[in-house]
């Protein structure tokens, strides 16, 4: 980032190469896999990246900085369309909770986790994306939320009960 | 112990447990609840996007449009040539000028003279002739006699008479004795004058 910011170009394609992905893929969850979307906030974070690198303190993490961006842009869409996004949301995802038969496979199951992660709520659906599908440590995670490790450990329990809960109607030893 | 569990979840399925790890679970969950845990994790992880291609060609072209451009100096100073301002302007910042330059002018500062005084000595010579009256006390003259024997020999010489007879009417007198004894030789003093200083013999 350093180099970037004196002026190589390289190094931007360098750090596109790195987190473009990963931060695409975060911030498809988070905006309920609106993927165009996300592709639009993901070009949104990398020009704040062009239009202010001095807003990245060098002597901090850039992946957690970058995903402090990523996750700002995504609270902020979240809080303008949240009832759009989840309203398609749940017509895409059109599969009744209580008719379950053996044929309920992986992707019935992945398509209800969809839909009980976007009812959760932001700072929710946000630390347990970072925690289980970015692999982010908890540290990581509590700059990035700018909370204490206590708190993203909560978070992360309650999400994960929470959605065992609502996914119970699952019995994964009939869907393996 | 909640984050022990936790740790399982993510790493091990219930059958991998030992029983001890079984049973600290089973005190917190069921199995059932354990599956449906590790499964949503494992459900979370396989996800696979692409950005799309587009994205980083727009962005390096806002890298470049952002870098600043070379302009030739000659562009920039004809640019300033061409520039038009109102006339206020540069009249408003002559007057700043003027009146800043006024303001910043060195104080001229008057101090009062220092005087040194330096002391020196000049030796200035000067001769200077003055009289000094000695008295004499006594002023001896020693006459001394000395007895010459007289002869009346006339010695005239033919070659110095001719000479004399050019200029002298009479002829020379042999001087008589008394005569050289009472001369005080060849001076212009009156011998009058001179007699009280003659010394008896």
């Amino acid at each position: 980032m350093q180099k970037f910011a004196e002026g190589s170009e390289r190094a931007f394609t360098e750090l596109y190469g790195r987190y473009s992905s990963a931060l695409l893929r975060f911030m498809s969850k988070m905006l309920n896999y609106n993927e165009s979307l996300a592709q639009d906030l993901l070009h949104e974070v990398f020009l704040v990246i062009i239009e202010q690198p001095e807003r990245f303190d060098t002597s901090r993490n850039f992946k957690s900085w970058v995903y402090t961006v990523a996750a700002n842009r995504c609270k902020k869409h979240y809080r303008e369309k949240k009832t759009d996004d989840l309203e398609s949301l749940l017509d895409s995802t059109n599969t009744p909770n209580i008719v379950l038969t053996d044929q309920l496979d992986q992707r019935a199951f992945k398509k209800d986790l969809r839909k009980e992660l976007a009812q959760l709520s932001y700072e929710h659906r946000c630390t347990f994306i970072l925690r289980y599908q970015e692999r982010l440590s908890v540290k990581d995670i509590a700059t990035i939320m700018d909370c204490s490790e206590g708190t993203v450990k909560s978070r992360t329990h309650y999400c994960l009960k929470s959605l065992s809960t609502s996914l119970a109607v699952y019995n994964p030893q009939k869907t393996n | 112990m909640e984050d022990q569990i936790i740790t399982w979840i993510e790493t091990k399925d219930f059958d991998q447990l030992s029983l001890s790890e079984q049973q600290t679970v089973l005190q917190s969950m069921t199995e059932e609840e354990y599956h449906t845990h590790r499964r949503i994790i494992l459900s979370m992880e396989t996800e696979a996007l692409a950005p799309d291609p587009e994205i980083l060609v727009s962005l390096k072209q806002e890298i470049h449009n952002r870098k600043p451009k070379t302009v030739p100096f000659w562009v920039v100073i004809q640019g300033l040539m061409a520039w038009r301002i109102p006339a206020y302007q540069p009249a408003f910042v002559m007057v700043i000028v003027l009146l800043l330059v006024w303001w910043s002018r060195p104080e001229v500062v008057i101090q009062d003279p220092i005087t040194q005084i330096v002391h020196d000595t000049i030796i200035h010579e000067v001769t200077r002739e003055m009289p000094v009256e000695v008295p004499v006390e006594k002023v001896v003259r020693v006459v001394e006699y000395v007895p010459v024997e007289t002869t009346t020999q006339l010695i005239v010489s033919t070659d110095i008479s001719d000479q004399l007879d050019d200029g002298i009417d009479a002829p020379a007198v042999m001087p008589q004795l008394d005569d050289i004894v009472n001369s005080f030789g060849n001076t212009s003093v009156d011998a009058a004058a001179l007699n009280q200083f003659r010394v008896g013999m």
